[in-house]
């Protein structure tokens, strides 16, 4: 098989004695780029840059007020006699107890919206608990929450119509999905980090599909706001994906992880062509066909079980059929963005079979991505690490279609913008079951 | 050029930006503008180009320096893993990646012509078969050696285990030694 053939290639070439030395030349020679005068940004641009960055850094916005992030600062550094922090904390709790005692005002604000009396105490009490939560990975799980909660509050104020409602709550959802997104970094070794992207990927996967139906359904004068929310949604999901791909073990992992990131992205689909947006859509079905094609490229260089393939091609089957709905209820410009994913589709199929047919296979039927996804950017696969897993039965799901949708509501000349983020999704709420538990999309924490 | 340990000049400075001083910023930029923009210059390989992603990911970084915790991650391994990322970023959106080989231009670094010639005939030929390595060996070349990252700040940045940074390093080496001696049969 080629494949092994690659293989066999790559150890017969790194266990070639005579290149340590050689090796030891190009990296001194390497070292020289690092030197070299060749590579240096334009005089006119180092003269201005430090201005120009300066007159373009935007303020950057604080999920805590100022005075909290002195009063932190100082604490951080010392500067906060003891005797002085304890008077501070016993002021504190005493203001914190008579408030909960007296009014109960910060329970009645819990379910308050945007434009209420209340709504600040809300926004306050949450503040505090930021300001109070040392751990930045909690933190970073409270930002998610209240992310959350932003979210409830769009929609309630949807049914109101009232756009500066939304607007505010969809300000403050950017800040906190923004300040969460920040510790998605890719840490092998830090088991809260992958729990917090975990959880990151699929609360992002999830609002992707509750801002698409808000949207459908907003006033005209509340796209603007919904459109940044989802963008900020659509890039942080992307992030947090691209660290489970980053720190997932082996290609078998990524494999699984893209299945479900394809599941996800056609479920999205039928939102999309629910909602009659040709250009949304288009998107949405060229990132699942990357996706199915990435799988297809994976499963080729990595042994995985018959079980998984045929589990696979079975979920494809399925996935022709959801691209069948789909196409019933697109628009006509989106027909060709469907086209090439049934192809995609139906070309992984053949993969499946000619694997489990023992067939040989030219080459990869695309080159594998890396953890990053830059199309057209083939990493090196790292030699495969013992024995194959035996990866997880995937139940195929099935994205439902709601045959009784709300037609576009796009009114003629005034559709909304277009998203400017990734794809966005159908939306538990607009008659279509939530996911259910499979690959198809997380449940909302 | 900044050791990978920040010190406690860069320490306060980072402090400070995170907390919103923009002329703290605008002092780590300049500290960071040099190696961040070389890094960016041999991954995509324009000038302008380079320059603009350069900016772009010092927008980022005051974007989301506020989130950066100074325990755990380096400060230089975080800055060049969103340089990384930008660059990432960069490709998906310009799919039809340049020809790198013409983009670079030699200049003359103020030695005497034959010797000027000489290094950069020799850059050159480094440079070619730099280019034609997969990017993922581009990367880790830049990062261990131009950049001059250690394996750990390596494996922050390309978010990947110190292992696999150091497995295919080996492996980028010895690609680059064939590309390397095929460029030099070619001028043959």
């Amino acid at each position: 098989m080629a494949k092994k053939k690659q293989v066999e290639w790559r150890y017969r070439h790194d266990s070639d004695p005579t290149s340590f030395e050689q090796d030891a030349e190009l990296a001194a020679l390497m070292q020289l780029l690092a030197r070299s005068a060749n590579v240096q940004p334009s005089p006119k641009f180092q003269k201005n840059a430090r201005r120009q960055l300066l007159e373009k850094l935007p303020a950057r916005a604080s999920p805590e007020p100022t005075w909290l992030a002195y009063l932190r600062n100082l604490w951080q550094q010392g500067q906060i006699p003891q005797r002085t922090a304890l008077a501070w904390m016993l002021l504190l709790l005493f203001l914190f107890t008579t408030l909960f005692a007296t009014g109960g005002a910060v329970y009645a604000s819990a379910d308050a919206v945007p434009g209420q009396a209340l709504y600040p105490v809300k926004l306050g009490v949450e503040d505090w608990r930021l300001w109070l939560t040392e751990d930045s990975l909690e933190r970073a799980h409270m930002h998610l929450a209240f992310a959350d909660r932003r979210l409830g509050e769009m929609e309630q104020l949807l049914a109101t119509g009232n756009a500066a409602g939304i607007q505010t709550a969809a300000d403050r959802y950017i800040q906190h999905a923004t300040q969460s997104q920040a510790q998605l970094v890719p840490t092998v070794a830090n088991a809260g980090v992958l729990a917090l992207t975990n959880t990151a990927q699929q609360t992002f996967t999830h609002n992707e599909l509750a801002l698409v139906n808000l949207n459908r359904q907003a006033p005209p004068d509340s796209w603007g706001s919904l459109n940044r929310a989802y963008a900020t949604t659509a890039n942080a999901r992307e992030a947090a994906q691209s660290v489970l791909l980053t720190v997932a073990a082996n290609d078998q992992e990524r494999a699984q992880l893209r299945l479900e990131f394809a599941n996800q992205r056609l479920a999205l689909a039928v939102a999309w062509a629910d909602s009659g947006r040709t250009t949304e859509l288009s998107q949405v079905l060229a990132d699942y066909s990357q996706q199915v094609e990435l799988v297809s490229a994976l499963i080729w260089q990595t042994d995985v079980t018959d079980t998984w393939l045929v589990n696979w091609g079975a979920l494809l089957s399925q996935h022709d059929a959801v691209l069948a709905e789909v196409a019933q209820r697109a628009p006509m410009a989106a027909s060709a963005a469907i086209a090439h994913a049934h192809h995609v589709s139906q070309t992984g199929r053949r993969v499946v079979e000619a694997i489990l047919a023992g067939e040989e296979i030219p080459g990869p039927p695309v080159q594998v991505g890396p953890p990053d996804d830059v199309p057209g950017v083939g990493p090196p696969a790292d030699p495969p690490v013992g024995p194959p897993a035996d990866l997880p039965v995937v139940p195929p799901v099935v994205p439902p279609v709601d045959p009784s949708a709300d037609p576009p509501v796009d009114p003629p000349g005034v559709g909304p913008p277009p998203w400017s983020g990734g794809p966005g999704g159908p939306n538990p709420g607009d008659g279509q079951p939530p996911w259910t538990g499979g690959p198809g999309g997380p449940p909302r924490p | 050029m900044w050791s990978n340990q920040a010190s406690a000049e860069e320490r306060q400075l980072i402090k400070k930006a995170a907390a919103g001083d923009k002329n703290a910023f605008g002092d780590l930029y300049v500290a960071y503008l040099q190696p961040i923009y070389r890094y960016i210059y041999y991954r995509v390989g324009q000038k302008e180009e380079a320059e603009d992603l350069t900016e772009l990911v010092f927008l980022k970084v005051w974007e989301a320096l506020d989130g950066y915790e100074q325990r755990g991650i380096p400060f230089k391994a975080w800055l060049y893993r969103i340089a990384h990322n930008a660059v990432v970023d960069n490709y998906r959106t310009q799919k039809d990646t340049v020809a790198l080989e013409s983009q670079w231009s030699l200049e003359d670094g103020g030695q005497g012509p034959e010797a000027t010639a000489m290094a950069n005939e020799r850059e050159e030929l480094l440079r070619q078969a730099l280019l034609t390595l997969d990017p993922d060996y581009q990367e880790i070349l830049v990062l261990r050696f131009v950049a001059g990252l250690s394996h750990a700040d390596v494996a922050v940045a390309m978010g990947r285990s110190e292992g696999a940074v150091r497995a295919l390093q080996y492996r980028a080496l010895g690609a680059l030694r064939d590309s390397y001696a095929q460029q030099q049969q070619n001028i043959i």
